[in-house]
């Protein structure tokens, strides 16, 4: 006979899986009560304040009804919605409405809201409306532990005042790896061309970039990414010690993708004979971008390329420096001892050919 | 000690003899012990001697064999009983910590790394016309469709290859996997975001391996033509994957989708979907396509390649999860082809669980205690299960447990499977992406409920199939529905 101990045990588990079956239930059927309260609500929202905010873009509008707390957050995604869908003067009338209706005083109180994506839309209306009011609760969201909320602060900050928040943001972006790249960007771009900021890249010490900074850098002062580049060229060239250095060679790939400017191009030719392969890719693209005719002799040692992508890129990078000259392009071909090489012009050649067709099924 | 070595005197009775013994009443030594005069005793029958012959009788071994087990049988409840409580914790709080670890993503951006999609055509191709028009509009900065025609000479093929006017193109391939040979390669005119390749008949994951090859930007996504998907889902796959700085793979759970008018099958199928936090719940992944080229590509020999390079990622490599249901597969109309794929799905599991083990005893604790965990509460669990319902059955038949106790332990059993079906629900009612309506909550609840009563011993029993399969028979049913013609 099994041990009464055991019977007790199974009813006890039993009743237990019983009791957070039951808990699961409720939850669940809570959420979904709330769903469907939430939804009917924004439903009501939308179709109260949708036609004013409409209205007001053509007209004055005079009677605009009390927005409640509840309402609040609904009514600032509508307004941030339109707001981003308007032209310039559209967007005026729609900012003025806002402070006629009181949204300055709930979006600087949703900063303070346990959901993220309620701070997150409390920000951007913060800095759209450009609400010198919300600057210490924004400042105050730059070290919030979600990536997301944190760079819609910083977005709305330079909204506000790109110089003031220059300092602060231009030391998490360059000292710090908190922002991935994609919110670094972002960023990035809201700074781009600000004085206090560029002058900050100038101040930037040239001796501990990766590829990161690099790029941060060259959004946002392209001039100072030039002097800087043109340093990492120098240093290449001159120093044996990178070689095979795989940090260094992805920061000299950066370089190489980033440049922009004619004037260091000659720089970049010894790199078509670099031993990594990412490298030498990116100076046959560097050198299809910004070359002329006179550089295509340095792409055809790289078109019998061990590696697919450098014959690749170099083929592109050759077709784009001849242009139109297809006998050109056909005779390069014809005189190539590599059937690889050969290969590979035929596919570039193919797939230009294929860029000016294009009809419908 | 036998009786001839007693020292009998009936004189004295019930008392020790007064002979053989010292003056201090200490028996003297070497003396025989005296037992005087006990009639119990003398009644009883003098002992038979061993015989010299064996002593062993076969008659004998279901009595032993029988009182063994009887012992035993406690110890093995109370074992089973302790799996099932832990089983159910960890359903329990699986259930809670994924509904809660996962929010939506607030915002997509859009400079999101290009990805070019692999659709393999290993069988069925009715939709490919459809499925490619809705492919055309996703909503995400850049891509490209590699189509790979496995060998197949459907007339649906060639007039979808006619009406996206493809042209054979010559491109420079390269054979950086090994595959069956890849015969042309044509590119439409209509959209050059199209490619399409021609290659001998090898199977699903040779078709993607040779779509590897040339697939032209380093991530990659195996979609096939029977699934169904949302215009963004590309999008957030891809967010969640350039988010996690370190990672090698990202995913999202494959959904049954039941339509309107889908019979009870169906809706049994969508009712019972799990939270993405299973291990043997399908998915749908973007992978880094340098690593998996290093590795090898997908290997050809196992039912759902995908799965198992999720779980062999190289250590530096994390796995991203987006969880939202967002690619939908069509649910099984018959009992027979739900059956395949539960066993398909079990077989598939096991064999990932077989081949991965070597990449989880390398990584850290949580991903040991994942391993173990999926071994016992997943892979092995149906003959856990199966044992632990027969010896509870089995005890009450032979009248050692109350009815009680057993009514308890198959509403335990039936909770246990209810859970899965509930987490989900619960995790995609947080997610605020629900594909279920909210007047459909209740009738799915109560689906899942009789689903369980009903289906569960089915779904044991098919499970039990998967799990005593052998071998991986990718040429008889790959990823299921995608090969069945």
């Amino acid at each position: 006979m099994f041990p009464t101990e055991f019977e007790m045990a199974v009813l006890w588990i039993g009743a237990l899986a019983l009791v957070s079956i039951l808990s699961l239930a409720a939850a669940l059927a809570g959420l979904f009560l709330a769903q469907a309260v939430a939804r009917w609500r924004r439903e009501r929202v939308l179709g109260c304040w949708r036609p004013l905010f409409m209205a007001c873009l053509r007209d004055e509008v005079t009677n605009w009804p009390d927005l409640s707390g509840s309402a609040a957050a609904d009514v600032l995604e509508l307004w941030r919605h339109l707001h981003d869908a308007l032209g310039d003067e559209q967007k005026r009338q729609l900012e003025h409405s806002a402070l006629k209706v009181g949204l300055p005083r709930f979006a600087i109180f949703l900063l303070r809201s346990v959901s993220d994506r309620n701070v997150c839309l409390g920000a951007e209306v913060s800095g759209r409306l450009k609400l010198s009011s919300a600057w210490d609760g924004l400042a105050g969201l730059l070290t919030h532990s979600a990536a997301e909320v944190s760079a819609a602060a910083a977005i709305a900050l330079c909204r506000i005042d790109a110089r003031r928040a220059a300092p602060a943001l231009m030391t998490m972006l360059t000292g710090s790896s908190r922002w991935q790249p994609v919110f670094g960007r972002a960023v990035a771009a809201s700074l781009q061309g600000v004085d206090s900021s560029v002058q900050q890249c100038a101040k930037l010490p040239d001796t501990v970039f990766d590829p990161r900074q690099l790029e941060i850098l060259a959004t946002i002062s392209p001039e100072h990414a030039c002097t800087l580049l043109n340093k990492i060229f120098d240093d290449f060239s001159s120093d044996d010690r990178h070689i095979n250095d795989p940090g260094r060679d992805e920061l000299l790939s950066a370089a190489l993708r980033l440049l922009k400017s004619t004037s260091l191009l000659e720089k970049t030719y010894p790199f078509t004979r670099h031993p990594q392969w990412f490298v030498r890719v990116q100076a046959a693209n560097a050198i299809g971008r910004l070359g002329s005719q006179t550089d295509a002799p340095l792409l055809m040692p790289l078109l019998s390329d061990g590696a697919w992508w450098v014959r690749y890129r170099s083929s592109q990078a050759l077709a784009g420096l001849l242009g139109p000259d297809w006998a050109g392009m056909e005779q390069i071909r014809s005189n190539q001892a590599d059937p690889f090489a050969r290969d590979m012009l035929r596919q570039v050649m193919a797939e230009i050919a294929l860029s000016s067709k294009g009809r419908e099924p | 000690m036998t009786e001839r070595a007693l020292h009998l005197d009936p004189h004295l009775e019930n008392k020790s003899s007064p002979a053989n013994t010292q003056p201090d009443g200490l028996p003297v030594e070497g003396a025989p012990l005296d037992l005087q005069g006990d009639q119990n005793l003398l009644s009883l029958p003098l002992p038979e001697m061993a015989s010299p012959g064996v002593d062993f009788s076969w008659s004998e071994v279901p009595d032993v064999l029988l009182a063994a087990l009887t012992d035993a049988a406690p110890w093995a409840a109370w074992l089973v009983l302790l799996l099932f409580a832990a089983r159910y914790a960890v359903l329990l709080a699986g259930s809670v910590l994924t509904a809660w670890r996962y929010a939506p993503l607030l915002q997509i951006h859009q400079d999101l790394p290009p990805v070019s999609l692999i659709v393999p055509l290993t069988g069925r191709t009715a939709c490919l016309r459809a499925w490619l028009t809705a492919a055309l509009e996703l909503d995400y900065p850049e891509y490209e469709i590699l189509l790979v025609n496995d060998g197949l000479a459907d007339d649906e093929l060639m007039a979808v290859k006619e009406g996206y006017c493809f042209e054979r193109f010559p491109e420079a391939y390269r054979d950086r996997l090994c595959t069956k040979p890849v015969s042309a390669i044509h590119v439409s005119v209509f959209d050059r975001r199209l490619r399409w390749l021609e290659k001998g008949r090898g199977g699903r994951a040779d078709a993607v391996n040779a779509a590897l090859n040339c697939a032209r930007f380093s991530l990659v996504c195996v979609l096939d033509v029977h699934l169904a998907f949302k215009v963004d889902f590309l999008g957030q796959i891809a967010e969640r994957y350039a988010r996690m700085p370190d990672a090698g793979a990202a995913f999202t759970p494959l959904r049954v989708a039941a339509g309107a008018n889908a019979g009870f099958l169906a809706r049994w199928q969508a009712a019972c979907q799990r939270a993405p936090v299973w291990v043997d719940t399908p998915l749908v992944g973007l992978f880094n396509k340098e690593m998996l080229v290093a590795a090898g590509g997908f290997r050809t020999d196992v039912l759902d390649p995908e799965s198992l390079w999720a779980m062999q990622l190289p250590h530096h490599a994390r796995l991203a999860c987006a969880p939202e249901p967002l690619v939908f597969e069509p649910a099984c109309k018959t009992w027979r082809d739900l059956a395949h794929k539960q066993a398909d799905a079990r077989q598939a599991l096991m064999e990932n669980l077989n081949l991965g083990h070597k990449a989880f005893w390398q990584g850290g604790w949580n991903t040991r205690l994942a391993y173990l965990l999926a071994l016992l509460f997943e892979g092995f669990w149906p003959a856990v299960e199966l044992f632990g319902h027969g010896l509870v059955l089995a005890s009450w038949l032979a009248g050692q447990l109350a009815v009680q106790t057993v009514a308890v332990w198959l509403a335990m059993a039936f909770g246990a499977g209810l859970m899965p079906a509930l987490g989900g629900l619960l995790f995609e009612s947080r997610l605020h992406r629900s594909s279920v309506r909210v007047q459909c909550a209740p009738m799915r609840f109560l689906a899942a409920l009789a689903a369980c009563a009903v289906m569960r011993p089915l779904m044991l029993f098919w499970d039990m199939q998967g799990l005593l399969r052998h071998e991986a028979k990718w040429g008889r049913i790959v990823k299921f529905l995608a090969a069945k013609k």
